[in-house]
C-alpha cells in the first residue's frame, strides 16, 4: 500500500530533538513493508521550515557568539560555559524553538571540539 | 539605480547585491558565454585577437545598456521555475539576448567561436571560467561574512543571501565536473537572475526563500554536498 508524509512527520524524523521525533520514527517503522510516495511539495515545504527554524536559531548565536569570543580573557572551557548559560537562556526566552536550539546546539558542539582554539583566536 | 524597485525592507541583503552588483553582471555574462570568463587562456592560446572586440563590447557595456539586459532577463525568471520548464527558459534566455540589438552580435559571434574550439579547448575555457567565477562568489560571500556579526544588520537576511549563494557554487561544483549538463549552467544563470529579480522587488522574499528550497533538493539529489560540510560552519569561521 502506498503511503504519504506530511511535513510535521518529516521534520519529526530529521530532527531528533522534535517532540514527536518517537512517534514519526514509529509510524514510518510501522509502514516499512508499504511504498512510501513524497510529494515535492512537502519536502520543499519541510525543507523551507526547516531551513527559517535553523536560521531563527543561528540569528540568536550569533547576537551572543561575539561577545563571548571578544573577550580574549576568557579561557575555552570558559567560553563553552557560556555557550552553554547563552543556550539555556534562549531556550527559555523563546520555548517555540528549542527543539531547533538543541538541533543547532549539539552540532555547534561538535564543531567546536575540533575548532575551538582556531575559531577563539 | 533609478530603475530599480526594491524591497526596501531588506537593506541589508540590498547593501550586499548593490555593491557587487557589477560581479553579478559579470559572472552572468560569464555563465552565458563562458569565453568571456578565459579571456587569458583565450591569449594563451593566441586565439584572443579573433573574438577581442566582442570580449571589449561586453566587458566595456555601460550602466543604462547593462541595466537594459539584467531588466529583461530578470522578467524571464520572475515565474516558478520548475525543472521542467528549464530547456524552456534556456531558450527563453537565448532569445531575449538575440533581441538586444547591442549585445546579439557579439554574443552570437561568441557562441559560434566557441563551438569552433577542440574539445581540450572548449573544456579548458569551461573549467577556466567556472573557477573564477566560483572565486568571484566566494568573494561576495567573504563581504556578506564581514557583515553578518555586524548588530546593525539583518542576520537571518544575510543567512539566506549567503545559503543562496552556497547553493550556486554547489551547483558550479557540479558543472565542473559535468561541463556538458546544459541544465545546470541554464540553472546556475537562473538562480542569479533570481537574485538579481529580488533585488529588483519582481520577486518577494518568500518567493526566493521557495527557490532557494527548490534548488537545495535539486543539489542534494546531485549529491554535492560532501559529508561533514555546512554553510553554517563556515559563517561561524568567518
Amino acid at each position: 500500500m502506498n503511503f504519504s508524509l506530511d511535513t510535521n512527520i518529516i521534520l519529526g524524523i530529521a530532527n531528533d530533538g522534535d517532540r514527536i521525533h518517537e512517534m514519526s520514527i514509529a509510524l514510518i517503522k510501522n509502514k516499512r513493508d508499504d511504498k512510501l510516495v513524497l510529494c515535492k511539495s512537502a519536502i520543499k515545504e519541510s525543507h523551507n521550515v526547516l531551513r527559517n527554524r535553523i536560521n531563527e536559531v543561528l540569528v540568536e548565536i550569533f547576537k551572543f557568539f561575539p561577545d563571548i569570543y571578544q573577550k580574549p580573557t576568557l579561557s575555552s572551557l570558559d567560553s563553552q560555559a557560556l555557550i552553554i548559560e547563552s543556550f539555556k537562556k534562549k531556550k527559555s526566552e523563546k520555548p517555540g524553538i528549542t527543539n531547533f536550539l538543541n538541533l543547532v546546539f549539539h552540532e555547534i558542539s561538535l564543531f567546536l571540539k575540533t575548532k575551538m582554539r582556531s575559531f577563539s583566536s | 539605480m533609478e530603475n530599480y524597485y526594491p524591497n526596501t525592507q531588506y537593506k541589508s541583503i540590498n547593501f550586499i547585491l548593490d555593491v557587487f552588483s557589477s560581479d553579478i553582471f559579470e559572472i552572468i555574462t560569464w555563465i552565458r558565454r563562458p569565453v568571456v570568463g578565459a579571456v587569458d587562456y583565450l591569449r594563451s592560446m593566441r586565439r584572443l585577437y579573433t573574438v577581442q572586440n566582442e570580449l571589449n563590447q561586453i566587458s566595456n557595456v555601460d550602466y543604462e545598456t547593462r541595466e537594459r539586459l539584467l531588466n529583461a532577463l530578470t522578467d524571464i525568471v520572475s515565474i516558478n521555475i520548475y525543472e521542467e520548464d528549464i530547456g524552456e527558459i534556456e531558450k527563453r534566455l537565448e532569445d531575449k539576448i538575440s533581441e538586444m540589438k547591442d549585445f546579439d552580435e557579439s554574443f552570437k559571434k561568441l557562441k559560434t567561436f566557441t563551438a569552433k574550439l577542440d574539445a581540450h579547448q572548449q573544456f579548458e575555457v569551461y573549467r577556466l571560467s567556472l573557477i573564477k567565477l566560483n572565486g568571484r562568489i566566494s568573494s561576495i560571500r567573504d563581504g556578506i561574512k564581514s557583515k553578518i556579526w555586524d548588530k546593525k544588520e539583518n542576520t537571518g537576511q544575510l543567512l539566506v543571501l549567503d545559503q543562496m549563494f552556497f547553493l550556486i557554487q554547489e551547483l558550479i561544483k557540479e558543472v565542473i565536473k559535468n561541463p556538458e549538463k546544459v541544465e545546470f549552467w541554464t540553472r546556475i544563470a537562473v538562480s542569479l537572475l533570481k537574485l538579481e529579480a529580488f533585488h529588483r522587488g519582481k520577486i518577494t522574499f518568500d518567493e526566493l526563500q521557495d527557490y532557494i528550497s527548490e534548488l537545495s533538493i535539486l543539489t542534494l539529489r546531485a549529491e554535492s554536498v560532501p559529508k561533514n560540510y555546512n554553510v553554517i560552519f563556515e559563517l561561524l569561521e568567518a
